[in-house]
């Protein structure tokens, strides 16, 4: 019982940390708190079923294109609305709100608000642990997570354009001064953000339904995993995400279903009372 | 357009007690064009009152009722104008003080207590939730604040959700209605929201109200000079909450039944951009705003996501074109008009821009 329920915290972790790693590069790189990543993730979803049924692409092909999908419109985010607040912090939030409901009514409009599932080609495989069962779309989850996390942090580390958006991150003036372009870097942190997203939405709406606020419950919580870890702290994310995650199944499973997400409140109230910085604050922020 | 340099000029309002503390001969001065403005003030809005109720009366039902669903969002977005207009804290929670409020009030008068008690406990609900949350957030800042708060609102509509016995659960909960009728209701709710402007237009002139701005312009420099802005943010965001809390009474009686998703943990946010769109900080912002978030979509029969959606996009739009929101627009379009108002600045040059925004 209690090594099912870490397990299903896992999944459950795997998922937020996805969410949380998004937000927090875009949050290191821009201060921008983007709650628009919900609507990224719902119309990616619509994108991926789209495709899948109506224009009849195999699963993968389909799939493949609905995250560069999300990236693109996370990109275009930036483009067109983030890019003019930039020197405006206190309006960020109220940007960030105001095209999530774009984003969600849009899905509403064009797929109406039924919930919907994406089905995949391994949907009925449950795999055995011992005693421990996960179901495969669960399994996949974990794993897109865990090689989008190595892939990224190459991305951060190896790459030159990695490097830039870290440096913008650290000082964007600096690295304007050493010849990086801070608006290159902007556009391209939001990108792969968008990536991230539509990522999380393939993890993980075979598993829960995809409506047009599918996402909105979610995102609150990566957010709690990016507070958790420290605004702009990649592997901060990463285990606030899990200790998130743990945290709300134990919770659900021992005490009640139905307030889940308060419990994640919980852990929150508690750490900005007892260590308002963050759990794993470096003092300087950073993305990596 | 405005000669001045600065991107919003001073409103009167908030400029002239800084020019009293400048010049003695300037403090008699502007002692008298206080109170003239005080008086134009209060006058206009217990005039606006009026007319309110009269259109509330007069108008047809669904034309009074939409009035009437955009005044009780006036008094809610009123209160929110005391934190996040004035003290610059982005709550995202004020649906949330909102439903506390309504709850609260439909309970008591279920369980037979009178209305006045029932007022009592719906503000009082929804107020001591905001000593609660404001005790713990008013120490985050900016994108902090504006997550945590909406997370409270997340576990408020779960609660109401999931707390059958008490709230009737996801299928609502009918509420008695206590008035005489309906035109008692009515006085009451234009009533209020004359009552909740003018209670802006108060704290906005006071010293609670200049600590609020002090905080929003630059925290730190404001706790250097001794502005107390732990407790002034606690004690406007309790002020929000309380009214909130009376919009909250008012749509349990005019709505007389209440369902949970009436006060979902999006409506604090909807709330919040009603008030950035009418004008963050300025006393008839709320007022703009919701006529624009409640009224635009009612009255154009808009089916719910194009009306959400067309709000988004407009409210994108205002933050980035025009930052002060349909007031300041307003301003841009007076001004010019008023030569006495120009005339009154260039007598007057002490009036700093740059003291308050």
């Amino acid at each position: 019982m209690l090594a099912q329920t870490l397990a299903e915290g896992i999944v459950l972790g795997s998922l937020f940390a996805l969410l949380g790693v998004g937000l927090t590069l875009v949050f290191g790189v821009m201060d921008v708190p983007n709650f628009a990543q919900a609507g990224v993730i719902t119309l990616s979803a619509y994108v991926m079923l789209w495709l899948r049924n109506r224009v009849g692409l195999p699963f993968w092909p389909a799939i493949g294109l609905g995250v560069l999908f999300a990236g693109v419109l996370s990109a275009l985010t930036e483009r067109f609305a983030y890019r003019y607040v930039r020197t405006r912090p206190l309006a960020a939030p109220a940007v960030a709100l105001g095209l999530l409901l774009v984003l969600d009514n849009t899905a509403l409009l064009l797929w109406g608000g039924d919930h919907v599932s994406l089905s995949t080609p391994y949907e009925s495989a449950l795999l055995r642990f011992g005693g421990v069962q996960v179901p495969a779309v669960s399994a996949v989850l974990v794993l897109t997570t865990a090689a989008s996390l190595v892939v990224l942090q190459l991305f951060l580390h190896r790459t030159s354009v990695g490097r830039a958006i870290r440096a913008v991150s650290q000082n964007a003036e600096a690295a304007a001064i050493l010849g990086i372009r801070p608006q290159t870097q902007y556009v391209t942190a939001f990108f792969v953000s968008g990536l991230l997203a539509g990522l999380a939405a393939f993890a993980y709406a075979p598993t829960y339904a995809v409506f047009p606020y599918m996402a909105d419950a979610v995102l609150l919580n990566a957010f709690v995993v990016v507070i958790l870890g420290g605004l702009g702290n990649v592997w901060g994310a990463v285990l606030g995400g899990l200790l998130l995650g743990i945290v709300e199944t134990v919770g659900a499973v021992y005490v009640s279903a139905a307030y889940q997400t308060a419990f994640g409140f919980g852990l929150l109230l508690l750490m900005l009372v007892f260590r308002p910085t963050g759990l794993f604050t470096t003092g300087t922020r950073r993305v990596a | 357009m405005s000669p001045e340099p600065a991107p919003e000029p001073p409103t009167a309002e908030l400029s002239r007690p800084f020019a009293a503390e400048l010049s003695p001969r300037l403090a008699a001065d502007s002692a008298r064009s206080r109170t003239l403005l005080a008086a134009r003030d209060y006058g206009g809005l217990v005039l606006l009152g009026l007319l309110a109720w009269a259109l509330l009366t007069g108008l047809n039902s669904f034309w009074s009722s939409v009035l009437a669903s955009v005044l009780i969002w006036t008094v809610a977005t009123s209160g929110l104008n005391v934190i996040a207009g004035l003290g610059g804290y982005p709550s995202l929670v004020q649906g949330a003080f909102y439903g506390l409020g309504a709850y609260g009030s439909a309970i008591a008068l279920t369980d037979g207590l009178p209305l006045w008690l029932a007022m009592v406990i719906g503000v009082g609900l929804a107020g001591l939730s905001g000593l609660l949350i404001g005790a713990i957030f008013a120490r985050t800042r900016g994108q902090y604040f504006a997550i945590g708060t909406l997370f409270f609102g997340v576990i408020v509509a779960l609660v109401l959700n999931n707390w059958s016995s008490l709230t009737g659960g996801p299928l609502g909960t009918p509420v008695p209605f206590v008035f005489a009728d309906a035109g008692q209701l009515n006085v009451l709710i234009a009533a209020a929201a004359a009552a909740a402007l003018m209670l802006v237009r108060f704290i906005q002139a006071s010293r609670l109200g200049r600590r609020l701005v002090t905080v929003r312009e630059d925290e730190d420099l404001a706790e250097h000079v001794g502005v107390p802005t732990g407790r002034t943010k606690l004690i406007g965001f309790v002020i929000s909450a309380c009214v909130a809390g009376f919009a909250g009474v008012l749509i349990a009686q005019y709505n007389s039944t209440l369902s949970p998703d009436l006060f979902d943990y999006s409506v604090g946010f909807v709330m919040f951009v009603a008030l950035s769109v009418g004008g963050a900080g300025r006393v008839l912002g709320p007022l703009l705003g919701s006529l624009f978030i409640v009224g635009v979509p009612n009255l154009l029969n808009l089916p719910s996501g194009l009306g959400l959606l067309l709000v988004g996009l407009v409210f994108v739009a205002v933050v980035i074109l025009v930052p002060g929101g349909l007031m300041s627009g307003l301003d841009a379009l007076i001004r010019p008009l008023l030569s006495q108002a120009r005339f009154r600045r260039a007598r007057h040059p002490v009036d700093h821009p740059d003291v308050v925004r």
